[in-house]
C-alpha cells in the first residue's frame, strides 16, 4: 500500500532557534535525501527547508512509523532527536496532500498569501527530481499543488496588497511616482525600519540612496551597506530639494522636518512631488507638512493601517483559497485512489485468465479431432467471453474510485470484489486514500527505527 | 442603413459602459473586473467604429460636420473616444472607460437625433476658413474631453492619496503618470485650440465683419477663457513647474468653457 507522509516543523510548532538547527543548506540538500531514502521507508521523499518550515513529503511502500524520517534528519543535523519532542507534526494520505497543497499555494505561511514559498517548494521539488528522489507519486502531487497555488494567485486575492510596512511603502511610492527607476531615495537616521524600507525601494528599482544621519559613523556605515552614499546632517534641506522619497528614522524627540522647511523646499523643486515616510517615533516629520501641496505624508500608523487593511483582506481570501485546494486536493486523490486499484485488477484478470485456460485445457481433451485452425477458436471464445464478463465491472470499479456507483464507493466496491473472486491471497488490497493525522503534534518522538533498503544490483 | 449602424454604435457604446460600470462595481473580485474591463475596452473601439460609420453614412446623406453643431460633437466625441483608446492601453485609464464610453454616446445621439438642424444665422465668408474652423475646434474639443477626463482621474487619485483612503489589494495609477498625461494632451490640444480660434476669427472678419462678435459675445468670451486656461497650464509649468492640482483644476476649466460653447451653439440652433 502507497503511504503518502508529510511531516516536520514549521513556525507554528517550533521556536526559530530548532528550526534553524534543523535546516538543511542547498549544499547539503542531495546528500540529506540520499540518507532518507537508505534510512527509511520512503522511496520517494523531497524536503523544503525554508526560515519558516523544514518539511519532508514523501512516500512509503507501508504504514511507517510517523516521526521516523524526522528522527534520521535530526541524526544527519546532530540534534538529539528528544529536542523535537512536542515540535512536529506528521500527517498521511489525504492530511498530508492538503497540507503540501496548502504550504505550496502559501496558506501555512506566516504571512498568508506571500510569494516566495511557491519557488521555494518548486526549488525543493527540482533538487530532489535531479537526486533522482522523486516517483510518480510525489511527482503528481508536486505538481498538482503547484498548479493549485498558482490557480489560488489567480483566482483569489490572497496575495494582493502589501503586507509588511517597507513593502507598503514601496506599494505608495509606485503610486505616486509609477516606476521606481530613476528616483532618488533619501533615508533620513540610520534606524532598522529605515533601512528595511530603502532596501525595499532599492529592490523596486531606485537609482540613488542617499544618507542623512546625525552621527557620521553610523550614517556612512548604512550608506556603504544598502549600497547608498552619505551626507552630512547639515546638507538635509539641500537633499530634500533633490529627494523623491523620503523615509525618516531618527531618534529625535522634535520634529526635524517642519513646515517653514518644506515651503522653499518645495519651491525649489519646482512642485515635485514629494513622498514622505516618517517611521520615527516620535514622529520626525511635524505633521503640518501633510497640507503642503504636493506632498504626501504617511506615518508609522498609516502605513500599519494599510498593512493590516491587506492582511484583512487576505484572511476573509483564505476560504475562497481554501475551496480551491480542496478541488485540487480531491483531484490527487481520485488519481491515488485509481492508481492503487491497478494490483487489484491484474489479479481478477489473472483468476480469468487462470478459470479459462483450464477450462479451454478441458474442452480440447474431450475434442481431440479439432485441427490447429479449430482450437484457436475455441481458446479465443473462451478468452472473449471472460474479457466481456470482467469488462464491466472492471469499469464500474474505476468509476466508482471518482464518483461511486449507486450506493457503493470505490474502496467498499473492490472490497467487496476481493472477497467475491477470493483474490486476497496475501497480496495487498487497494487502500482508502482518505487517512487522518498519525498524532497530534505534541505527541512523542519514538526511537529511530532504521530500515535499510536494499542497495540496487 | 444609417439607422441600423446608428442603432448598432449606440448599443455597442452602451454595452461598453456597461461593462466599464460592472467592472468598477466588483471591487472584490479582480479576475472579473479584469475580464469587464476587457469587454469595455473592446466594446468601445467597436463603439467608435460603428460610430465613425454612422458619420460617414450622415455624410453620404449630405450631413456633414461642417453643417451644424450637433454633427461636429458627433466627430468631436469620436475622436475622443478614438484618443482615448491607445492611450488606455498604455497608461492603465480603465477607470476613465465609465466617461468615456457615456461621452460617446451621446455625441453620436446629439449628431444623429439633431443632424437636420439647421445652424442658425449663417456667416457669410470663405468656406475654406469655416471648414478649417470647424474641423479645428472640433478636434480641440475632443482633445480637451481627453484632457478633462484624464485630469478628473488625477483629482480623484490625488484625493485618494492625500486623504489614505485606499481598497485594499487594489492596485493604484500613477500620480506622476497621469499628471504627465494630461500636461501632454494640453500641449497637443493648446495649438490646435489657438488654430481653430485664429480661423473662426478670420472667418467672421471676412463674413460680416467686427459687428458679427456682438451677436457671439458668450461664445467669444466663453472660448478665450478656455483658451487662457490652457495657455496657463503650459506656461506656469514652463515657468514656475505648477503641475498637479492646479494644472487639473485649469483643465477642467477650459474644457467647461468649451462645452458651454457647444451648448450655446446648440441652444441657438
Amino acid at each position: 500500500m502507497t503511504e503518502l507522509v508529510a511531516l516536520g516543523l514549521n513556525h507554528k510548532s517550533a521556536p526559530v532557534e530548532l528550526r534553524e538547527r534543523l535546516a538543511v543548506g542547498a549544499d547539503d540538500l542531495g546528500r540529506v535525501l540520499e540518507e532518507l531514502r537508505r534510512h527509511t521507508w520512503l522511496h520517494e521523499v523531497m524536503l523544503v527547508s525554508t526560515c519558516n518550515r523544514v518539511e519532508i513529503y514523501g512516500v512509503a511502500a507501508r504504514e511507517i512509523p510517523p516521526a521516523a524520517p524526522l528522527v534520521e534528519l535530526a541524526r544527519l543535523q546532530s540534534i538529539d532527536p528528544g529536542a523535537l519532542e512536542g515540535h512536529v507534526f506528521a500527517r498521511t494520505q489525504a492530511d498530508a496532500a492538503r497540507h503540501i497543497f496548502r504550504v505550496a499555494s502559501s496558506l501555512e505561511s506566516m504571512v498568508v498569501g506571500e510569494p516566495q514559498i511557491l519557488g521555494q517548494v518548486k526549488t525543493a521539488y527540482s533538487k530532489a527530481k535531479e537526486g533522482g528522489a522523486i516517483g510518480p507519486v510525489l511527482d503528481r502531487c508536486v505538481s498538482l499543488a503547484i498548479k493549485c497555488a498558482k490557480r489560488v494567485r489567480s483566482e483569489t486575492e490572497i496575495a494582493r496588497g502589501s503586507a509588511s510596512v517597507p513593502s507598503v511603502a514601496v506599494d505608495l511610492a509606485t503610486r505616486i511616482f509609477g516606476e521606481l527607476v530613476g528616483c532618488t531615495v533619501l533615508i533620513v537616521g540610520a534606524g532598522d525600519m529605515a533601512e528595511q524600507a530603502a532596501v525595499h525601494l532599492r529592490a523596486a528599482g531606485a537609482s540613488e540612496l542617499v544618507v542623512v544621519n546625525r552621527s557620521t559613523d553610523r550614517g556612512e556605515a548604512l550608506a556603504q551597506k544598502i549600497g547608498g552614499r552619505y551626507e552630512a546632517w547639515d546638507r538635509l534641506e539641500a537633499q530634500l530639494v533633490r529627494a523623491d522619497v523620503v523615509v525618516t528614522s531618527t531618534g529625535a524627540k522634535m520634529p526635524v522636518i517642519d513646515r517653514s522647511m518644506m515651503k522653499p523646499v518645495m519651491k525649489m523643486r519646482r512642485h515635485r512631488p514629494l513622498f514622505l515616510v516618517d517611521i520615527a517615533v516620535p514622529r520626525d516629520v511635524d505633521p503640518a507638512v501633510s497640507q503642503t501641496d504636493h506632498v504626501y505624508l504617511y506615518n508609522v500608523d498609516d502605513l500599519q493601517g494599510i498593512v493590516h487593511d491587506n492582511m484583512r483582506l487576505r484572511a476573509g481570501e483564505a476560504e475562497r483559497a481554501d475551496a480551491v485546494v480542496d478541488e485540487e486536493v480531491q483531484e490527487f486523490l481520485a488519481w491515488m485512489s485509481s492508481r492503487s486499484l491497478g494490483p487489484l485488477i491484474a489479479k481478477l484478470q489473472h483468476h480469468g485468465n487462470a478459470v479459462v485456460d483450464a477450462e479451454i485445457k478441458r474442452a480440447l481433451k474431450r475434442l481431440p479431432g479439432l485441427s490447429e485452425e479449430q482450437r484457436a477458436v475455441v481458446d479465443k471464445l473462451g478468452r472473449v467471453i471472460m474479457q466481456k464478463l470482467l469488462h464491466r465491472p472492471i469499469s464500474n470499479l474505476r468509476r466508482a474510485n471518482g464518483e461511486g456507483v449507486g450506493q457503493f464507493d470505490g474502496p467498499a466496491l473492490a472490497e467487496a470484489l476481493s472477497t467475491l473472486f477470493e483474490l486476497d491471497s496475501g497480496e495487498p488490497t487497494p487502500p482508502t486514500a482518505a487517512r487522518g493525522d498519525v498524532r497530534p503534534q505534541s505527541a512523542a518522538i519514538p526511537e529511530p527505527t532504521p530500515v535499510p533498503r536494499p542497495e540496487p544490483s | 442603413m444609417m439607422l441600423l449602424l446608428f442603432i448598432a454604435a449606440a448599443l455597442a457604446y452602451g454595452g461598453s459602459s456597461f461593462a466599464y460600470g460592472v467592472g468598477r462595481t466588483r471591487e472584490r473580485q479582480l479576475e472579473g473586473e479584469r475580464h469587464a474591463d476587457d469587454w469595455g475596452r473592446r466594446l468601445l473601439v467597436l463603439a467608435a467604429l460603428l460610430h465613425f460609420c454612422t458619420i460617414g453614412a450622415q455624410c453620404v446623406h449630405g450631413d456633414h460636420p461642417l453643417k451644424n453643431i450637433f454633427l461636429a460633437t458627433s466627430v468631436a466625441t469620436w475622436g475622443a473616444v478614438l484618443g482615448y483608446v491607445p492611450l488606455a492601453r498604455h497608461h492603465r485609464l480603465d477607470a476613465l472607460g465609465p466617461v468615456m464610453a457615456p461621452v460617446g454616446l451621446v455625441g453620436l445621439v446629439l449628431g444623429v437625433l439633431f443632424s437636420a438642424t439647421e445652424s442658425g444665422p449663417t456667416i457669410p465668408g470663405a468656406p475654406a476658413l469655416a471648414s478649417a474652423h470647424v474641423t479645428l475646434a472640433s478636434a480641440g474639443m475632443a482633445g480637451f474631453t481627453l484632457a478633462a477626463g484624464v485630469s478628473g482621474l488625477y483629482l480623484v487619485v490625488e484625493r485618494r492619496l492625500r486623504n489614505k483612503v485606499f481598497v485594499p489589494g487594489r492596485p493604484g495609477m500613477s500620480l506622476t503618470g497621469l499628471d504627465r498625461l494630461q500636461h501632454r494632451l494640453v500641449l497637443l490640444v493648446t495649438p490646435v485650440f489657438t488654430l481653430a480660434i485664429v480661423t473662426g476669427v478670420l472667418w467672421i472678419l471676412e463674413g460680416s465683419g467686427v459687428e458679427s462678435f456682438r451677436g457671439r459675445l458668450f461664445e467669444v468670451v466663453a472660448g478665450l477663457i478656455a483658451w487662457f486656461a490652457s495657455v496657463s497650464i503650459l506656461v506656469t509649468r514652463a515657468v514656475w513647474g505648477t503641475r498637479g492640482r492646479q494644472s487639473a483644476w485649469l483643465n477642467l476649466v477650459a474644457f467647461a468653457a468649451i462645452l458651454l460653447i457647444v451648448v450655446s451653439y446648440g441652444v441657438r440652433s
